[in-house]
């Protein structure tokens, strides 16, 4: 999890669904996915952004994804794999905000972002860039900021450690009454 | 957390910091987030999707009139602010699920379109998935086309209330700043 795939659509009824197909068939595990469609150019314009494993071969996601056909003749506008960072906040209102203030002033632009894990006093954010360099630089404005930078791949290991804690939740478990 | 906030920017170096920082300022808790930014034509558009902890209906109106009226710096504002009624569907945590699951929506009869997907959480054998759609009817057919193909959905803010179950169980054994044991 230490790069961000990203979708772009115009169009759109169905467009999750044969990305992920796509992505399924060829072996990829998509491990969090966050984005959606909105209103733009007089139509709607969707982005997707996905973290997956495995990530190393960029180019193979690309060459994947980019000219798949969609329905009535489309293709996806855009897709492009991005340098990302995990980030560890304080799970409190205002954290997102100051992340976002930090890279503003720093005139960084946060092509991707999702969350990838929340739990008691913690959350993980997963972000990306336009580059390896910029994510770099982000990374130095954000430890200066105070903003805990994991370790490449660091919320997946945390997802992984939770996990062999929670063996015991199913899915398909009641939810406590008392949560 | 029954409902997405979705957000449309054009422009937009620091978007997410103004928006994350109005919704602080008013005390509310960001619980998922999803977005990104593209360049389409020769616009550059910015998308973020939100579950919030406060999403009752009595403020709904007041955060879209807020947010439309943000300032994000060079005389812009945001383009769309719209909530999205959202189910939390309950899927199996392996490859493919999602895939199945979007495509209920979209072989569905009209097809269903799914305006916003944002992971709630995701462990040993499950991920909750909130999906958001254009309006209350659409998201009661979309719930009906799941149920009918056996693929839990979860009670409203249903993902919260599994988040706070792992937490209860994680019972303080995950700390922030811990060393990931991979």
């Amino acid at each position: 999890m230490h790069k961000v795939v990203k979708a772009v659509t115009v169009g759109s009824v169905g467009d999750l669904g044969r990305i992920a197909r796509r992505l399924a068939d060829a072996g990829y595990n998509i491990n969090a996915v966050g984005g959606g469609e909105g209103s733009a150019l007089n139509g709607t314009v969707g982005i997707i952004s996905l973290l997956v494993t495995p990530d190393h071969d960029d180019d193979q996601i690309i060459e994947l994804l980019h000219g798949m056909p969609l329905d009535g003749n489309r293709t996806l506008e855009d897709v492009q794999v991005h340098a990302a960072l995990d980030v560890e906040l304080v799970d409190e209102p205002g954290q997102l905000a100051k992340v976002g203030e930090l890279l503003g002033e720093a005139e960084i632009s946060i092509l991707g972002i999702q969350s990838v894990d929340v739990h008691l006093d913690w959350a993980h954010v997963s972000l990306a860039f336009e580059s390896v360099a910029v994510r770099n630089t982000a990374q130095d404005v954000l430890v200066a900021g105070g903003i805990r930078v994991l370790p490449e791949h660091g919320a997946r290991r945390r997802r992984a450690q939770v996990d062999r804690i929670l063996r015991g939740i199913k899915k398909g478990d009641e939810i406590p009454e008392e949560d | 957390m029954h409902k997405v906030l979705s957000t449309v920017t054009r422009g937009s170096v620091g978007d997410l910091g103004r928006i994350a920082g109005d919704l602080a300022e008013h005390g509310i808790d960001i619980e998922a987030i999803g977005g990104g930014e593209s360049t389409v034509g020769a616009q550059t558009f910015g998308q973020i999707n939100l579950l919030i902890t406060q999403d009752d209906d009595a403020n709904d109106q007041a955060v879209v009139d807020r947010l439309m009226a943000l300032d994000l710096g060079g005389g812009r504002t945001p383009d769309s602010v719209r909530w999205f009624p959202d189910l939390h569907v309950e899927l199996e945590n392996r490859r493919g699920a999602l895939a199945e699951a979007s495509a209920l929506m979209g072989n569905a009869s009209p097809p269903i379109n799914i305006m916003s997907a944002l992971l709630i959480d995701a462990h040993a054998d499950w991920g909750v998935i909130s999906l958001g759609f254009e309006d209350e009817a659409t998201r009661d057919a979309a719930r009906a086309v799941f149920e009918s193909k056996g693929i839990p959905v979860l009670e409203p803010h249903g993902g919260g209330g599994r988040r706070r179950h792992v937490d209860t169980v994680l019972d303080g054994r995950v700390l922030r700043g811990d060393t990931n044991r991979g």
